[in-house]
């Protein structure tokens, strides 16, 4: 999945009066983000879900192509697809071993791809802002909010840094060899951590500076309301929980 | 107006006296070390007193003593000296990160305009203190620059209306149309500190901080910085700056403050300050304060009859589109394709490779030790051409960062390790010559993390040593550093040298290369300038 990483996608210019607005909400990504893997990874469904799979993929790809990620939207189709066909022409052939390898890479498949490709579009296109505004909309306390906004900051820094500590241990040629696991994994974590902790205190350090953790209510530049994008996207998310509850009740077979 | 009276600081919490107790034990098991054999001389203060170190090496000590220090609305004072002196301190002081961040027993009282900082809550003296801080990837709380700009404005309840309003007149003032609407982890160093200063000035404080804001950027862009700090100057804010570069700010100050160990030393306005001799500068540990850039010292290309090793074929470019990674997606704006297919590097010197951030530099040096798989090219070394393979092993970089290269619990460990990669039987004898060498044996059993930053740059090349590399490559090794540590780095090179190394340092530090470079190669667009 080459498209998927943290951070803003880049591409939308502010215009002249600053305001810029996203296609979703935020409530509407959270909402996608709660909504998706209950209905497709927890099992509540049965095999039942399979055509919802297809849906919230459809939903997540369009998505991903509307704020210009095209790689990562047709690589998540093209892989749905696959495992689909390969699904609906091999299985009746198949018995014993090969079926249950195919029966759990089609349900892995077609069940996890949409999930991340949601993750994908979500996290790359939602601000920090626009996160904490959709959250206090959403009245959930700053103190929840505010650790998760530091995620979206701190996860890509810690990317980077792990990937110059793996830089690193290349460059010094140090590989398994001879030493065990533990040794390895110790070696990795300690100097991320030692970084992670030092940008950490940094970090706080500066927004204490700028006024984070004033008593005083914030404002944001950014503007998010329900539009009838979200509408129907939230629509669609009802309507799946609808189905698979009423499915794992027993109302409908 | 800016007061503070009879100041006494010592940072301090249990985390911290930990590490001293740690420290202090490790100095009663140390040997006397001034008999070793050594790489360079002037190490030896820093040996007889190893200190309690904290996270960040720059900053090692940073307590005051009795620093009584007023600013007067509207001047433009600089906080200079060694690491350590306690400058960043100072500044802590004035934004109120002590006492209400920073842990420490603090006497004595700060106060801006008559109010007691320590007495008021830290988003209360941010309406009226700004700070731009050193570390480009961690003063950022958004992702997105126009988030950024509007976040200090939203935090205080301002109305949008008027924030976006602010927001298109600093951008304008900036000039910095074109770094709207760009993910942050997108953006060079150097335009990362210019989006630090205008989220600052969005917020139009009446003081504005500033910590070592340049330590990471090149001479270009300290000189965009410079510009950005004459406007707020113009306007007639209240600017101080602690900084070792003093270079680019120095005919800009109303007034230099010189601190030692914890102490204020000099107090100059600027006839006096225009008048300090190099001499004098030296000894007060200041760096140069002319400031020149580093593709105007002039040093001899390497000549057609060295010996130099040569680089076939040695082209790279980053991907695009469909199969990059998520690091070539980051990097692939800021450092462009290379091509130095027959350049040479002599051997047995030390080359600088200056040029612009983004000019390919990095790369170069992370195609040179193998770091980059599809770079094909090879080096011609005494006549045989080495791959990426067989390179491994012959070169070593030092890294920018440090901190991301030291793994085990001990310097004597990790010293092991590169020995044991290099497949030589590592007995501790040799382990203790090798660190001998780079003046470190007495910190043998440290842990590498509890070293400052000079140490652990040592025993890096303790490491380099001990895998038998003939090649060693340094990535800024003296961004952030002050004129002894800069001294210390260059007598290091210059020991490397005596020992028949081939040192490559890319490096946008005039007055180091003067310290001890022989060669430059000169770097635009990825190519040979």
């Amino acid at each position: 999945m080459s498209g998927i990483g943290f951070g803003f996608a880049e591409g939308r210019k502010a215009d002249g009066s600053g305001a810029r607005r996203a296609l979703l909400d935020p409530r509407t990504k959270i909402a996608l983000l709660v909504t998706m893997p209950t209905v497709l990874l927890s099992g509540a469904g049965g095999s039942h879900t399979a055509p919802l799979a297809i849906v919230f993929a459809l939903v997540a790809a369009a998505l991903l192509l509307s704020c210009g990620n095209i790689a990562t939207a047709v690589f998540g189709i093209l892989a749905v697809a696959f495992t689909q066909a390969l699904w609906t022409l091999l299985a009746p052939l198949a018995s014993g071993g090969a079926y249950m390898s195919l029966y759990l890479m089609h349900g892995i498949m077609v069940h996890l791809i949409p999930c991340m490709l949601m993750a994908a579009y979500a996290v790359s296109t939602t601000t920090v802002s626009e996160f904490i505004l959709g959250m206090e909309k959403l009245h959930v306390p700053p103190l929840i909010t505010i650790p998760l906004s530091v995620m979206f900051r701190f996860f890509p820094t810690v990317i980077e840094e792990a990937t110059s500590v793996n830089d690193a241990m290349r460059m010094r040629d140090i590989r398994l060899g001879g030493r065990n696991v533990g040794k390895m994994v110790e070696y990795r974590l300690v100097p991320i951590m030692m970084s992670s902790l030092r940008i950490g205190e940094e970090l706080s350090a500066a927004s204490l500076t700028r006024g984070l953790g004033a008593p005083t209510k914030r404002t944001s530049i950014c503007e998010i309301g329900f539009r009838a994008q979200d509408i129907v996207v939230l629509t669609i998310c009802a309507f799946a929980l609808v189905a698979v509850f009423a499915i794992m009740f027993g109302l409908v077979s | 107006m800016i007061e503070l009276k009879n100041i006494n600081f010592v940072y301090g919490s249990e985390s911290a006296e930990l590490i001293a107790s740690m420290d202090k034990s490790a100095a009663a098991q140390d040997p006397a070390a001034d008999a070793a054999t050594t790489l360079d001389a002037g190490l030896q203060d820093e040996q007889a007193a190893p200190k309690a170190l904290r996270g960040d090496s720059s900053d090692a000590d940073g307590r005051l003593h009795d620093v009584n220090l007023s600013i007067e609305d509207g001047q433009f004072v600089l906080i200079t000296g060694p690491s350590g002196c306690g400058k960043s301190t100072v500044l802590r002081l004035i934004n109120g990160l002590i006492p209400h961040y920073y842990p420490g027993t603090l006497n004595g009282e700060v106060k801006i305009d008559g109010v007691d900082i320590a007495s008021q809550e830290l988003y209360e003296t941010g309406l009226k203190v700004g700070t731009v801080f050193q570390n480009p990837r961690s003063q950022f709380f958004n992702v997105d620059t126009d988030s950024e700009l509007a976040f200090a404005c939203e935090n205080r309840g301002m109305d949008p209306g008027v924030i976006l309003d602010r927001m298109s007149a600093t951008v304008e003032r900036f000039d910095i149309e074109s770094l709207m609407g760009r993910s942050i982890f997108r953006l060079s160093g150097g335009e990362k500190q210019k989006i630090a200063c205008a989220s600052i000035d969005v917020g139009d404080p009446r003081i504005v901080l500033l910590d070592e804001p340049s330590a990471n950027l090149d001479f270009d862009a300290t000189m965009r910085l410079r510009e950005l700090i004459r406007l707020w100057k113009e306007q007639g804010r209240t600017i101080v700056a602690a900084e070792h570069r003093i270079s680019y700010l120095w005919d800009l100050i109303d007034r230099a403050v010189i601190m030692s160990s914890g102490r204020i030393v000099a107090d100059l306005d600027t006839p006096e300050s225009r008048q300090l001799s190099d001499a004098q500068l030296a000894e007060l540990g200041l760096r140069t304060t002319t400031p020149e850039s580093p593709s105007e010292v002039e040093l001899p290309a390497v000549g057609s009859d060295d010996a130099a090793l040569t680089l076939n074929d040695f082209r790279f470019s980053y991907r695009t589109g469909l199969f990059a990674r998520e690091k070539e997606r980051r990097s692939k704006t800021a450092e462009p394709t290379i091509d130095f297919s027959g350049t040479r590097i002599a051997m047995g010197k030390v080359t600088a490779i200056v040029g612009p951030n983004g000019s390919g530099k990095t790369t170069l040096l992370n195609c040179l030790c193998g770091l980059e798989r599809r770079c094909k090219g090879t080096i011609d070394l005494n006549g045989e051409a080495c791959d990426r393979r067989a390179l491994r092993g012959k070169v070593f970089m030092v890294m920018q960062d440090v901190n991301h290269q030291l793994f085990t619990e001990s310097a004597l460990e990790e010293v092991r390790i590169s020995m044991e990669t290099n497949g030589e039987q590592a007995d501790d004898d040799a382990l203790h010559h090798i660190l001998a060498q780079v003046d470190l044996d007495a910190f043998a059993d440290r842990h590498p993390m509890s070293l400052s930053g000079g140490q652990k740059q040592r025993l890096a090349v303790a490491c380099a040593l001990a895998s038998g590399s003939d090649i060693l490559l340094f990535d800024e090794p003296t961004s952030g550093l002050d004129y002894r540590h800069m001294q210390q780095t260059a007598d290091l090179m210059k020991g490397l040298r005596e020992m028949g190394k081939t040192l490559v340092v890319v490096t946008h530090d005039s007055e180091f290369i003067r310290s001890c470079c022989d060669c430059t190669l000169a770097i635009k667009n990825g190519r040979p300038a």
